[in-house]
């Protein structure tokens, strides 16, 4: 009877229950929603990382990253390639000569990472083929060709088929220079990595670094990232000099982002509830307030206080039942159609390059997230119709009956 | 037999700077079977002195005893409780569930003493048949007159088998038509069931109708008629 009570009594001011019930739908919407959109660019961003940037996985001297001289090499190569070559869950691998140059053309200068690739192996670990936007990814004849970003390009003031002079030590401390032609600029959508990186074959910049077969750099991608743990561990125990980092480590403000992710989607979300409950105990204490007399009249006859609680607290997780799936089936669907066509934020695309981030954003589907959210509505709820009820049992019910 | 006895009783409200003095020193009886009304000008303590017997309120001093078990030693959930099993009420409005029908509002208690499903419906059948209403048991009270409404409160009030029904001013808000099939009917329950009425009031159409006239001024019995 209580629960017939319960549901009947929150359809007497049908407009209220509504508000409230369109209140906790958007907010479970808005709470899921805005996690899932989150995500997406976070998503997309550390997909960036690993298939077009840094991989899953880095090799390098221990001192190299401290100061990045040439002289840091990984000399048995081949110890590693055996490793790379023979283990399933390595998708590709490239090894690169990796220089801090001086980049200098007629009109202006300026630092660049240059790394000497091999272009087959490259396509394959980071796509950086399909990065290019003007000319080619490296001609099949002609010496010492280089790639540089669209944005390097118009800082240097240079175009296709013109010549910069890369400026460098190599690996016994000499100071190198050399001129190369720009067959192809690139863009990645990642402004701070088009500022800082070119590249050129490893063929023509080994002679003129005198690396003697060693590397900087062995960037390896995998098939599935839940190997990589793994695989790190075999890598490392080759040689004790030689480091061994994933995309997390060497991307710590991207792993700092990603760990405080839910913290700072906890506190949007804790922001949402508390805008939640208020409403709920704005509601239900104007639905007590509007039925003092009933109430008074109910305790007279033989209510207990154990049973109004009950009953008011029925009628507050009714609104609940109703409004939370309704929002998690707004949120799952928003979230679908979004994740397939995407959120286009033209506006900001400057903003977010230089972060990294795409402009266009698709939402995943968390599941967890949608019952986190749905729970903790729930809990919201019953805590919130504690104090309005609270309000009605204190109620003296002889004077209840007589309130005006 | 006793149903209600009460010993010396007052109750004094705190107001400001001064002491009301709401029921000052009532001792009464009242036995089963009676149809009593408890009379007197506005102020005069008849609500206070209902809702003490009642247990919604707790005297300053005296006691009240409802078939033998003294009320002021009950704690509020065992008040609670022996509202549910011994009396009956029926206010001057706002009587009844506005969210379920007539039948369930008159289930309602019973359902509280958690009496079996058979029972409940064939007791629910009987007082609706009793009040005149059985052809209205699935109306919500909106959709019934006022004394439709008090004559369902007092069937909900005798649904649970109380020792009696306590009524506050049950016609205040009714037509005299009203009144008169409300006041036929509690009679014939009083007469034919034995069902004890104590009644606070002001409408002479009820003292006309009393057994028993008690007369309250000042929060004292000034004249206490068997007729």
């Amino acid at each position: 009877m209580l629960i017939k009570i319960a549901w009947r009594n929150i359809w007497r001011n049908r407009t209220r229950s509504l508000i409230i019930i369109i209140a906790i739908t958007l907010g479970l919407w808005a709470g899921v929603f805005l996690t899932g959109f989150s995500w997406g660019m976070y998503d997309a961003r550390i997909e960036t990382i690993i298939s077009k940037e840094s991989s899953h996985l880095q090799l390098h001297h221990k001192k190299f990253r401290e100061d990045y001289m040439a002289k840091h090499v990984i000399s048995n190569l081949s110890a590693y390639e055996e490793v790379l070559n023979q283990d399933p869950s390595v998708k590709s691998y490239s090894s690169r000569l990796v220089v801090s140059s001086m980049v200098a053309s007629s009109r202006s200068s300026l630092g660049l990472r240059v790394s000497g690739i091999d272009t087959k192996a490259e396509k394959s670990t980071t796509q950086l083929d399909q990065k290019i936007t003007q000319g080619v990814y490296f001609k099949k004849k002609g010496r010492n060709q280089i790639l540089i970003s669209e944005k390097t390009a118009a800082k240097l003031k240079l175009g296709l088929g013109k010549k910069l002079v890369l400026t460098f030590q190599d690996v016994e401390g000499e100071l190198i220079s050399a001129s190369f032609r720009i067959v192809g600029l690139y863009k990645s959508g990642n402004s701070l990595y088009d500022e800082s990186n070119a590249f050129v074959q490893q063929e023509n910049l080994a002679p003129l670094l005198k690396s003697n077969g060693g590397v900087q750099e062995i960037a390896v991608l995998m098939n599935d990232e839940r190997e990589m743990a793994t695989l790190q561990t075999k890598l490392k125990k080759i040689n004790a000099n030689i480091k061994v980092e994933n995309w997390r480590e060497l991307d710590p403000l991207m792993e700092y982002a990603i760990d405080s992710f839910d913290t700072s989607m906890q506190v949007v979300i804790g922001i949402i509830m508390i805008a939640l409950a208020f409403g709920i105990i704005n509601t239900m204490l104007m639905s007590i307030l509007d039925r003092v007399r009933e109430l008074g009249m109910l305790m007279a006859i033989g209510l207990n206080k154990t049973k109004l609680f009950v009953m008011i607290m029925l009628e507050t997780l009714f609104l609940s039942f109703i409004g939370a799936p309704l929002g998690m089936l707004l949120a799952y669907v928003t979230i679908l159609l979004t994740g397939k066509v995407g959120i286009e934020l033209t506006s900001m695309e400057s903003g977010m390059e230089m972060m990294g981030f795409s402009s266009t954003v698709y939402p995943v589907v968390l599941p967890d997230q949608f019952w986190k959210i749905g729970c903790m509505v729930f809990v919201v709820t019953f805590i919130s119709a504690i104090f309005p009820i609270m309000k009605a049992m204190r109620l003296d019910p002889a004077k209840a009956i007589r309130k005006v | 037999m006793k149903v209600i006895e009460v010993q010396n009783l007052h109750r004094i409200f705190e107001d400001a700077d001064q002491q009301i003095h709401a029921v000052d020193g009532v001792d009464l009886v009242i036995n089963k079977g009676e149809f009593t009304a408890i009379v007197g000008p506005s102020g005069s303590g008849k609500t206070t002195l209902l809702n003490m017997i009642g247990g919604l309120d707790s005297p300053s001093s005296g006691k009240i005893f409802v078939a033998d078990e003294e009320m002021s030693k009950l704690s509020n959930n065992q008040l609670i409780d022996f509202r549910l099993n011994n009396i009956g009420f029926v206010f001057q409005s706002y009587n009844l569930i506005p969210v379920l029908t007539a039948e369930e509002n008159v289930e309602f208690t019973m359902l509280l003493q958690k009496r079996s499903k058979e029972e409940r419906i064939q007791r629910t059948k009987d007082l609706m048949q009793k009040i005149g209403l059985s052809d209205r048991m699935k109306n919500r009270p909106g959709e019934l007159s006022g004394g439709q409404q008090q004559r369902i409160a007092v069937a909900r009030a005798l649904a649970p088998k109380p020792r009696f029904v306590l009524a506050d001013e049950p016609t205040a808000n009714l037509d005299s038509k009203s009144t008169a099939n409300l006041l036929d009917m509690m009679a014939e329950l009083n007469e034919e069931e034995g069902v004890t009425f104590v009644f606070s009031t002001h409408d002479q159409r009820v003292i006309d109708r009393a057994k028993r006239i008690i007369t309250l001024e000042d929060g004292k019995v000034i004249s206490d008629e068997m007729l």
